[in-house]
């Protein structure tokens, strides 16, 4: 900051003057080591007090490391052997840039000499000024403040030169800053403080110019200022204005700055902080600098300015030489800063290589197993699941993983296949997959092992508790009456088994409670869950080269879980559990009853045996009556007269979907004598007519007729079923009369009861029933049973469902339903009527 | 971590976050971690007469804790396979304490 | 359907409260939460912070407004819908299963 230079400098000449010794002499830098001896040394003979130059902390400022001393080009020192004429490159990155420097400047002229013992050395030095005016700081200083920024940006990067270039750089460029063209002018200085001190700022070493600054705080508590007349500050402008004289670029430009008046030149707040934001520092940092600055009235800042006059040097400008040594110190300064900084990395560097190599790498290794092994499940599935299968999901369908380009934590696969290939980073690419492939080892290796929650490590005292994320450390001592309870919950299951005689399951077993049913179904989930998970790890087919043996023990090892866990899940569906009627539903109806449930027997199929889904289905048709999907679909039965409500029917379809197709699965290929006894079970166990009016129930039995008929015409050879045989077709056929028989005269009651809905136009009542009753499966129902009926059966079936039949086809032929309905009704008709070797088409509609 | 690993799956998809201060905003969703941080990107927010100071903000970050509800595209959502991961992690914690149980 | 409950005291106990919560996976649920705010919808995923996701949700904010005039509080009731719903769980008060009124 160019006002604490003022004041820094400003005091020089009056210490000499006054004989408290030499202001600082250009050895106060030369060794970076004993800065502070130097610094006790300088205090001591300037009577100062030791706050103001306080290199302490300046050394906690540079310690601290705001960040800014990054910014400093630390590169380009490899052209520093040309500069200086020395040999660097023995000192290696330890150059001590400083004492070069400062060899280089005795072999010159040291600035003593130079300023103030030979003051006629400046002579050529001036000249040499004059001969470049146009190069170095003089350029960037000279334009007027509305350039500010562009002044302390080129200030700033050629500080950062500064450096490489060396100390003749410094020479050369230093002197030509000081032209008393800006000095001298009283009106500018402000400009050139901030954007000079911004610039310095930026470099970091706020503190000792504030401090240095402090004397300006108090101007006349330092006592020594002498109040200035008129006519010295008149003298000196004559005195700066003469000095231009030599200098004619420097004076041009101190006239347009005088042309331009003080007003123009004062900087506002926002273009101060502009101007710090362009050198991207930000503005609150700077905040304390900027109101000092901003505070001093411009009154006290000429005062200063008028400080600086020389007392008596000859041409010299004392300026001119202040500027000089702001120049040099603040080099100094970088270069103290500099050298701190490297050698803080050089302790830091010390200090971790002091235990290199007393680890081996196995060492590493084992700690990091151990760590590892704590940490990682090795199981994607464990902590990511849902983004696993989905990932997966999607992937099968075709589609690109979500976000695959925009990488979650760990996804390895999706990785490989993503954007990394397209970059051709291949070399990255195979350190990541070696790193993963290494992880994947210690993974695996983490995995064969049980976890531990205890290490006892060799020529440990004690054992140590390790705690993850999933297992954290114990807070509370709860006692574990889910294991007790579970295990005394086992044993009465146990018996409930296929061996164990049925009599002694205690009826009580059925539940009806609500909670208790979700319960069940939860538990039936997470065993469906850890089937499923099984399955994932199944040990792939093929076996390693040499490891056949080991694969077949892990796949027989995978067979042994898989059946238990199936017969785990088989014990929980309770299939084989006798049914009370007196207490209620049997506990698997009472699952079918939640949809949940019913989503989940598709999933429980999967894993089940024909002889399993046999079971089901036989438990099913047995207990078709207290399904509540039959309940509810029978709404105009004596139990139920309410209207069947929007919940039932979608609990109907979900039925529908997710329950019936693994039976259908089964019936497709069971042989006929099985459906014999299903058509057998669902008559003898149910009110038939009260069953049929279900959807369900219907559905099944169609799958039984027409399962049957193809039997029976010979279908069956193509499964590899062997023929029917004469007493397997007679069995169903008595079957079969038995349904005709209890059926007969009831055929129109299977049709779906007319949803009515309030208002008495029955037109639109008519049309809405066509819109919302789908009575398909009631037509293939009727096409069904009339495929295996006789003769005479097919006539009176004929007779009864007639109306029916003219009903529909008169309202699709007419004009009152869209054609797309009416296409439909004659499709169902047509299913019934193509059974009997009819069509639509021959029935003669009725005008 | 079952949140964090359903987010993922949400990604680039358009959500609604609503935050406790009721402020809504709407945006894709770029990444989500483990806090359930959020980042949304060319957001809108729902009633911007309210706050017009958000006009010209484009994207955000989202600190997990002031959210109150994130609105999803339930096409985007596969519930039974969310149901599944959340038994999953409901089982966890119980393994976890039986671990402990026998740790002592 | 007899209460048989006491009869079998292990199947279907409840060992920890977020196990109610399981149960009710899949089923509708009514959630409380701060801010008089209650959610009805259907239970797709929770954890232990219970943050929650929740489909086909009925929102119901219950607001207060004081008329400045009479100082009267007017209780006004306002309704929202939305297909999916996640919900932080520092939030929520309670998670039940929906009143059979």
């Amino acid at each position: 900051m160019g006002d604490s230079f003022f004041g820094f400098n400003t005091t020089l000449p009056r210490d000499r003057e006054r004989g408290h010794g030499e202001g600082f002499d250009d050895n106060f830098f030369s060794g970076p080591g004993d800065v502070n001896s130097k610094i006790s040394d300088y205090a001591a003979r300037a009577g100062e007090d030791l706050e103001i130059y306080d290199f302490n902390g300046l050394r906690q400022d540079l310690e601290e490391d705001d960040g800014l001393g990054d910014q400093l080009v630390e590169a380009n020192d490899d052209l520093n052997d040309i500069t200086f004429d020395v040999e660097v490159s023995k000192d290696g990155p330890d150059f001590d840039f400083v004492s070069n420097t400062e060899d280089f400047n005795n072999s010159r002229i040291s600035e003593n000499e130079a300023f103030f013992v030979k003051p006629k050395r400046t002579e050529p030095q001036q000249q040499f000024r004059q001969a470049q005016p146009q190069s170095g700081f003089g350029n960037y200083w000279a334009p007027p403040g509305n350039n500010y920024e562009d002044n302390s940006m080129n200030f700033q990067s050629s500080l950062h030169r500064a450096p490489a270039a060396g100390g003749r750089g410094m020479d050369d460029n230093s002197p030509s800053m000081v032209p008393g063209s800006i000095w001298g002018d009283f009106s500018s200085p402000r400009v050139q403080d901030q954007s000079y001190a911004a610039a310095i700022h930026s470099q970091g070493n706020k503190q000792p110019y504030l401090n240095q600054q402090q004397p300006y705080g108090q101007p006349t508590g330092a006592g020594h200022q002498r109040p200035k007349t008129f006519e010295e500050i008149e003298a000196e402008l004559h005195r700066t204005a003469g000095y231009h004289g030599q200098m004619p670029m420097g004076d041009a430009q101190a006239a347009m700055m005088a042309n331009q008046g003080p007003g123009k030149k004062m900087l506002t707040m926002a273009e101060v902080e502009a101007a710090l934001l362009a050198q991207g520092v930000p503005p609150g940092a700077n905040g304390q600098f900027q109101q000092q600055s901003m505070q001093q009235p411009p009154q006290q800042q000429q005062q200063q300015q008028q400080q600086q006059p020389p007392y008596g040097y000859g041409n010299v400008d004392p300026a001119q030489m202040m500027a000089l040594r702001q120049q040099q110190e603040l080099m100094e300064q970088m270069s103290v800063e500099k050298e701190l900084k490297r050698r803080e990395q050089l302790r830091q560097m010390a200090e971790k290589s002091r235990y290199d190599k007393l680890m081996t790498t196995r060492d590493k290794d084992f700690i990091n197993r151990i760590q590892l092994q704590q940490l990682a499940s090795g199981d994607p599935f464990a902590d990511d699941f849902y983004y696993q299968v989905f990932s997966a999901i999607r992937q099968r369908a075709g589609l690109p993983p979500p976000g695959a380009n925009k990488d979650p934590m760990m996804e390895v696969k999706n990785k490989d296949a993503g954007d990394r290939n397209k970059r051709g980073n291949r070399r990255e690419e195979n350190a990541v997959h070696k790193m993963q492939q290494q992880l994947q080892r210690i993974v695996n290796d983490a995995k064969r092992r049980p976890k531990q929650s205890q290490l006892s490590l060799e020529g440990a005292l004690g054992k140590i508790t390790s705690h993850t994320v999933r297992n954290p450390r114990q807070l509370l001592q709860v006692s574990d009456r889910k294991a007790s309870t579970q295990s005394a919950q086992d044993s009465p299951e146990l018996s409930s088994g296929d061996n164990a005689p049925k009599v002694s399951t205690p009826p009580r077993k059925i539940v009806n409670d609500r909670k208790k049913v979700l319960r069940l179904v939860e538990d039936l989930y997470m065993s469906v869950l850890n089937l499923e998970q099984l399955r994932r790890d199944a040990p792939s087919p093929v076996a390693r080269a040499g490891f056949e043996k080991e694969h077949q023990e892990s796949i027989d090892r995978w067979n042994e879980d898989y059946a238990e866990a199936i017969n785990k899940m088989w014990t929980e569906l309770r299939i084989d559990q006798a049914t009370d009627y007196t207490q209620g539903h049997h506990p698997f109806l009472s699952i079918l009853s939640v949809p949940k449930g019913k989503k989940l027997i598709p999933r429980i199929a999967r894993h089940c045996s024909p002889e399993k889904i046999y079971a089901i289905l036989k438990l099913i048709v047995t207990n078709f009556d207290t399904l509540k999907v039959c309940q509810m679909a029978t709404t105009n039965s004596p139990t139920h007269k309410d209207q069947p409500d929007f919940i039932s029917l979608e609990d109907v379809e979900l039925f529908m979907n997710t329950v019936v197709p693994p039976l259908l699965a089964y019936v497709a290929e069971a042989p006929l004598s099985t459906l014999s006894e299903l058509l057998r079970l669902m008559m003898l166990r149910n009110d038939v007519l009260y069953v049929v009016k279900s959807k369900v129930a219907l559905s099944l039995l169609t799958m039984f007729l027409s399962r049957a008929e193809i039997l029976k015409q010979g279908g069956g050879t193509l499964q590899g079923l062997p023929p029917c045989s004469p007493e397997e077709i007679a069995e169903w056929e008595t079957a079969y009369q038995q349904l005709y028989e209890r059926l007969n005269e009831h055929f129109l009651s299977l049709f779906p009861p007319p949803v009515i809905l309030p208002g008495d136009n029955q037109a639109i009542n008519a049309v809405h029933l066509a819109n919302n009753a789908d009575d398909t499966y009631v037509w293939q129902f009727l096409a069904a049973i009339a495929v295996g009926a006789s003769m005479e059966q097919q006539h009176s079936l004929v007779t009864e469902v007639r109306d029916r039949v003219m009903e529909d086809i008169v309202m699709a032929s007419s004009n009152r339903l869209p054609e797309e309905q009416a296409a439909h009704k004659i499709a169902n008709v047509n299913l019934f009527l193509h059974a009997l070797g009819l069509d639509a088409s021959q029935v003669t509609v009725p005008v | 971590m079952l949140f964090y690993s359903f987010f993922k799956t949400l990604v680039d998809q358009t959500v609604t976050i609503e935050l406790k201060n009721d402020l809504a905003i709407t945006g894709t969703l770029v990444s989500v971690d483990q806090f359930l941080n959020i980042k949304l990107d060319n957001i809108k927010v729902v009633d911007e007469a309210r706050y017009p100071h958000m006009i010209t903000v484009k994207n955000c970050f989202i600190r997990g804790s002031v959210v109150r509800y994130v609105q999803l595209p339930s096409q985007a959502v596969d519930t039974a396979l969310l149901q599944d991961a959340a038994r999953r992690e409901a089982a966890q914690p119980s393994t976890v304490q039986q671990a402990n149980v026998r740790v002592k | 359907m007899a209460d048989i409950n006491a009869t079998i005291p292990d199947s279907g106990a409840v060992e920890e409260p977020i196990d109610l919560v399981r149960l009710s996976l899949d089923e509708r649920i009514y959630v409380k939460l701060r801010g008089d705010r209650e959610l009805r919808g259907v239970l797709h995923a929770f954890d232990g912070h219970m943050n929650l996701v929740l489909g086909e949700v009925e929102e119901t904010i219950t607001l207060v407004d004081v008329n400045e005039d009479t100082n009267e509080e007017v209780i006004r009731i306002v309704k929202r819908n939305s297909d999916m719903l996640f919900v932080r769980g520092d939030g929520v008060i309670l998670v039940s299963p929906p009143s059979r009124a």
